[in-house]
């Protein structure tokens, strides 16, 4: 019986080898290859939730001294991540159908992203701890893969990807070598240290690193926005969209539910909770001044991330059934936005929010999928958004009661919160005013909507996030409640929905949003002028100074000024302008915050003085010897005569 | 007939073959005959390596007495666990070496001299991993390390002669220290036989003397395996040697006569004393760091490589030093691995410098769409130098690891994983700059290699995978137990040679 377990992982690995073979004349056949095998995938996942104490493993292949064995289990929070896993999977494919046909690598595209659900699914299944970090690790090199096939210019984008993901992974490998220290135990089901003491401290917080660096959180998601500047739109949709959220999140909660059980209020919860604010408004304000859509996103994504890690580290079951809601909101909304860019990007192959705009006639349905999930992405009602902020704010607010400790750090964290939704909302009206509506810019040429294979994908996760969202209880009660082994809302949150705290708090982060938009928005308040220079008129130049409604100018192209239209961009060049802000940006764009260039910096110094010292010449390199040897030739002595006193 | 008294064919076969080639070649002048007869050679070697492992785990160890002299007066070769796998090592990577030699070396003049040499080492190589003799190793250790110099500078240009010349200076260095030190220990226990040595030093005590060897061999055996701060040399000679004697030099030269001989001598003869070894794990450390560091700062390819050997060195040296089960197994498993994806990268710089002619990483980038077989296997050993799953190199860095944390080395389990991430970023910053991007113009013209180079770099990249399989406790047992028992067995090494108590 337990040989299922296999099928799920097996059957995506089998679709990218018979991709391997077919040939190219019949390369109209490999998405269709692609798309059948994530469905049937997805089907046997769900099959899963039918058995949930499946067990499977090969005990004649196990390493009882290092821990390894091959063990895969399945239960509710497994097949879950599984059954999102496939799902996402099977409508990304279907996507890719139409939206990767005119790229060079196709076959290696096919291939890698089936064998990334493939390995993604093992690494879901696997209970085994190190079988899990290997599985993990195949996934990242994957992404690696996938990333290099986009734009030119991926490889560094796919570079840094690597590195950094690649990297963590290192790091969560030492903790895992940690914790089998501590337990002698791999098996995920059964590790459970107290997080008491140096070395179970450290373990977490390597593992925290991978879990973090995968989902995108702070600061380690500097890979994320470079990628999605290069990569190809199906393979963000895909990756950090989606799996890499589902992986990353799943693994954040093994590690604070069940390895090292977090409690309410501890300082590692709170190091949690800061980790996801702070993730929260800083992913808001860079996506907030983008001037790429598909940046833009991504560092949306990022800071919907801190969410689920705010969630979590409340360590509370109402904060963590939230952030786990909000796991699964987001992969849909998230990946519905990133395939609608893909669909202007397809029609129009224009990313930049300058060279856009008007899209709303002419591309409908893409327009209905990406404002409802821009509206669910905010967090107004009745969609799913709404509720998994909710439950997490909910959580936030009851770390004040006087069973937790009565901790009142709360209002800190529900402040960055609140404003980072507020920036949220204004990042998304700027998207959908800036691809959709206002005027059309001359330089689009007409288009008409994508086909069919990429509506449907859309379509369906606009669906779902109104689904989610109106019949709420029913995603919570069969997916969510069953990961903490609850049946009932009423077990988390005695009211229901509508205590007024978090509702009042969504709504006023709506409102200040919407005012925001109001106040910022070009138009009807620019006043145009024409370039005076050094007492002389220049004109027609290809620019044209606009004053905004704040009294700062600005130059913009003048076919945008002939047009009576300005880019939605320039919005919130206001909000940049700000001095203190300002600073901010300027050295985050410098990549300050940046952890993967600042530690490239640091050891740069390392190397070139190292390198400086290996000049060629021989005698400097018997000097090194001579005095090598002799160091340790006065160290075994200083050593010996210690050891003979 | 056992295996114990063919022993001697396994050196006089690569003696027998190097002198064949020479004379052959010499009078014929045909490259078709040194080819053909060093690929069969090198194959045969292969074979019989494997048979005797086979034996080996089968029936225990072989021992031949040369001359028919008993010890400790004849000189002895013995083969156990840990020369099995070294042969093993030694004799896959000569294969490969050889085959891509086939079309490599085709550019070079007097081929026959190059296969000459080229089993002189090999020859060299095999004679100190069996024997039992002191002095006779350290013959060995001679006629290898020479035939290397010559073998580094066989192009005759400007680089490799300079290389060269520095790599035979601290290359004797080395020897004369290794020299000095068995001169000593030989005044010291009046014997050279290595089991005899060994229990002499157990009856009498171990004498100030017998410490101060110590430190000269781990100077010596250090210089010879390329542990910092005796590593400088090889950065030069391993880049500047044609393509196949770099796999040959980075993945079995440097563990053959430093590795391999510092285990021998340390663990079954002298005795791991406490103090020898703090000192070796500090330097093994040290070497994963600085060879690391120093990779991250090199733009010509080989010259990556060879520093990249240099860090590896140290995780090898790492497992040996920890002294326990699982370290050890770490270190062989390592020690294989490396040998498997080192050559591997070597050989493919070798075809990259043989299609573009340039090692420099800012005069190539984009030769993935015109030589993707080259650009696979790149990919292939780069990621699993860099300890990426589900490569090799994966497997033996978390074993290593393991051994670590499970022997309280925290620190230095943490330099091991810090020296992956470096190592990381380097291999992938290689395969951008040389495999993806954009082709130069000048590069519009190449092609892929031929048929005699494709096929060692896909075999090789094969056993990358392959070897992950390891891990699984069949092959475990045969590749990796032996052996390590053989290391673990210590001083008692000697009671299984002349039987006898201490």
């Amino acid at each position: 019986m337990g040989e299922i377990l296999l099928y799920p992982i097996l059957l995506p690995l089998l679709g990218g080898i018979i991709i391997l073979l077919l040939p190219k004349k019949v390369k109209s056949l490999w998405g269709i290859v692609a798309s059948l095998f994530t469905f049937l995938s997805f089907l046997f996942s769900g099959l899963l939730s039918l058995f949930p104490t499946l067990l499977l493993s090969f005990p004649q292949i196990q390493w009882p001294k290092v821990g390894w064995e091959f063990l895969l289990t399945s239960e509710p929070f497994r097949n879950f991540i599984l059954l999102g896993t496939f799902f996402f999977g099977f409508l990304i494919s279907l996507y890719s159908i139409r939206k990767m046909a005119r790229n060079q690598r196709l076959r290696e595209y096919y291939v890698y992203f089936l064998w990334t659900i493939a390995f993604s699914g093992l690494a879901i299944l696997s209970d085994n701890f190190l079988l899990f970090l290997f599985a993990w690790g195949v996934v990242a090199v994957f992404l690696y893969l996938l990333i290099s096939l986009g734009k030119p210019g991926a490889e560094r984008a796919a570079n840094k990807a690597l590195v950094m993901v690649g990297g963590s992974d290192i790091l969560m490998l030492l903790g895992v070598v940690i914790i089998y220290q501590i337990t002698g135990t791999l098996r995920m089901s059964e590790i459970r240290i107290p997080l008491a003491g140096g070395l179970p401290i450290v373990a977490f917080l390597l593992i925290l690193v991978g879990a973090l660096t995968k989902a995108g959180a702070m600061p380690f998601h500097t890979w994320i926005p470079d990628s999605a500047e290069f990569a190809p739109v199906p393979v963000m949709a895909l990756l950090p969209a989606s799996l890499d959220k589902l992986l990353g999140i799943y693994l954040l909660a093994r590690l604070s539910l069940n390895l090292f059980p977090v409690v309410p209020n501890s300082p590692i919860s709170i190091l949690l909770m800061a980790i996801g604010s702070l993730t929260i408004i800083a992913g808001a304000a860079m996506a907030l001044v983008q001037r790429d859509l598909l940046r833009l996103l991504s560092y949306s994504t990022v800071s919907q991330v801190g969410y689920m890690v705010l969630g979590i580290g409340t360590g509370i079951p109402v904060g963590i059934i939230g952030g786990l809601f909000h796991m699964v909101n987001n992969a849909i909304y998230k990946t519905c936005l990133f395939l609608g860019a893909g669909a202007v990007e397809e029609r129009t192959d224009e990313t930049k929010l300058d060279k856009l705009g008007g899209l709303s006639k002419e591309m409908p349905l893409t327009f209905f999928a990406m404002l409802i999930s821009a509206l669910a992405i905010s967090g107004v009602p009745p969609l799913n958004g709404f509720f998994s902020k909710y439950l997490i704010y909910q959580g936030v607010i009851e770390l004040s009661q006087p069973k937790y400790g009565s901790n009142w750090l709360f209002v800190i964290f529900l402040v960055i919160a609140l404003f980072g939704s507020v920036l949220t909302l204004a990042s998304f009206l700027k998207v959908l005013h800036s691809v959709f509506l206002g005027a059309k810019l001359k330089v689009l040429r007409p288009v008409r909507e994508v086909g069919v294979s990429m509506v449907i994908p859309m379509l369906l996760l606009a669906f779902l996030c109104i689904i989610f969202g109106v019949f709420v209880s029913l995603p919570l009660r069969h997916f969510i409640l069953p990961i903490l082994g609850l049946t009932e809302i009423s077990a988390i949150h005695p009211t229901g929905f509508w205590t007024a705290g978090p509702t009042i708090l969504i709504i006023l982060g709506l409102i200040i949003g919407f005012i925001l938009y109001y106040l910022l928005r070009p138009g009807k308040k620019a006043r145009v002028s024409e370039v005076f220079v050094g007492g002389e008129l220049i004109s027609p130049t290809p620019e044209a100074f606009v004053t905004l409604p704040d009294g700062g100018q600005t130059k913009t192209s003048v076919i945008d000024v002939n047009e009576g239209s300005l880019p939605g961009t320039y919005f919130y060049d206001s909000v940049k302008s700000l001095k203190s802000i300002n600073e901010i940006y300027r050295i985050a764009e410098n990549k300050f915050f940046d952890i993967y260039d600042q530690l490239r910096s640091i050891f740069s110094l390392f190397v070139k003085g190292l390198v400086r010292l290996h000049s060629g010449l021989l005698t400097t390199y018997i000097g090194w010897l001579l005095l090598g040897g002799a160091i340790i030739l006065w160290v075994f002595i200083t050593l010996l005569l210690g050891l003979f006193h | 007939m056992g295996i114990s008294q063919i022993l001697p064919v396994f050196v006089a076969l690569p003696l027998l073959s190097s002198f064949l080639i020479y004379l052959l070649g010499s009078l014929f002048k045909k490259d078709k005959i040194s080819d053909l007869l060093g690929n069969l050679a090198s194959g045969f070697l292969l074979l019989f390596a494997i048979f005797a492992l086979i034996e080996v785990s089968q029936k225990g160890r072989a021992l031949y007495f040369v001359g028919g002299w008993r010890p400790p007066f004849g000189i002895l070769l013995v083969l156990d666990g840990l020369s099995g796998f070294m042969l093993f090592v030694i004799t896959l990577i000569a294969f490969m070496a050889t085959i891509f030699s086939i079309n490599y070396m085709a550019r070079f003049t007097a081929k026959h001299k190059f296969y000459a040499l080229l089993f002189l080492l090999i020859a060299g190589m095999i004679g100190i991993t069996l024997t039992g003799d002191l002095f006779n190793m350290f013959v060995f250790i001679e006629i290898a390390a020479i035939s290397s110099y010559a073998l580094v500078a066989f192009g005759i240009e400007d680089e490799g002669l300079e290389a060269a010349f520095k790599y035979m200076v601290m290359g004797e260095i080395g020897s004369l220290t290794i020299l000095l030190s068995i001169a000593l220990l030989y005044s010291a226990t009046g014997t050279l036989n290595m089991a005899d040595i060994s229990q002499t030093i157990a009856a009498n005590g171990t004498r100030p003397v017998v410490l101060f060897c110590s430190i000269l061999f781990l100077i010596g055996f250090g210089i010879k395996a390329a542990i910092v701060p005796f590593h400088a040399w090889l950065a030069d000679a391993h880049p500047s040697a044609p393509a196949p004697i770099s796999a040959l030099l980075s993945g079995v030269v440097i563990k053959v006569l430093g590795i391999y001989a510092l285990v021998r001598v340390f663990y079954n003869i002298l005795g791991m004393h406490p103090v020898v070894v703090n000192i070796l794990l500090f330097l093994s450390g040290f070497s994963m760091l600085v060879g690391v560091l120093l990779q991250l700062g090199q733009n010509d390819i080989k010259r990556l490589f060879a520093y990249c050997s240099v860090s590896h060195i140290g995780y090898i040296l790492l497992g040996f030093s920890l002294g326990t089960p699982l370290g050890i197994i770490g270190a062989l498993f390592h020690l294989l691995n490396h040998a498997v994806f080192k050559s591997l990268l070597f050989l493919d710089s070798g075809a990259i410098e043989y299609a573009t002619g340039t090692r420099r990483m800012e005069n190539l980038g984009g030769i993935a769409r015109k030589m993707p077989i080259t650009t696979v296997s790149g990919f292939i050993g780069s990621f699993a130098a860099s300890g990426v799953p589900p490569f090799n190199g994966f497997w033996s860095k978390l074993i290593l690891i393991l051994a670590a944390v499970e022997a309280h080395q925290y620190p230095l389990a943490g330099v091991a994983g810090l020296t992956a991430i470096l190592a990381l970023t380097s291999f992938i910053r290689m395969q951008r700059r040389v495999f993806l991007g954009n082709l130069p113009e000048s590069l519009n013209g190449i092609r892929e290699v031929p048929m005699g180079m494709k096929v060692p770099l896909l075999a090789l990249a094969l056993l990358s995978i392959l070897f992950s399989f390891l891990i699984l406790p069949g092959f475990r047992e045969f590749f990796l137990d032996l052996a390590k028992d053989a290391v673990l067995i210590g001083r008692n090494y000697s009671q299984t040679i002349l039987g006898g108590g201490l």
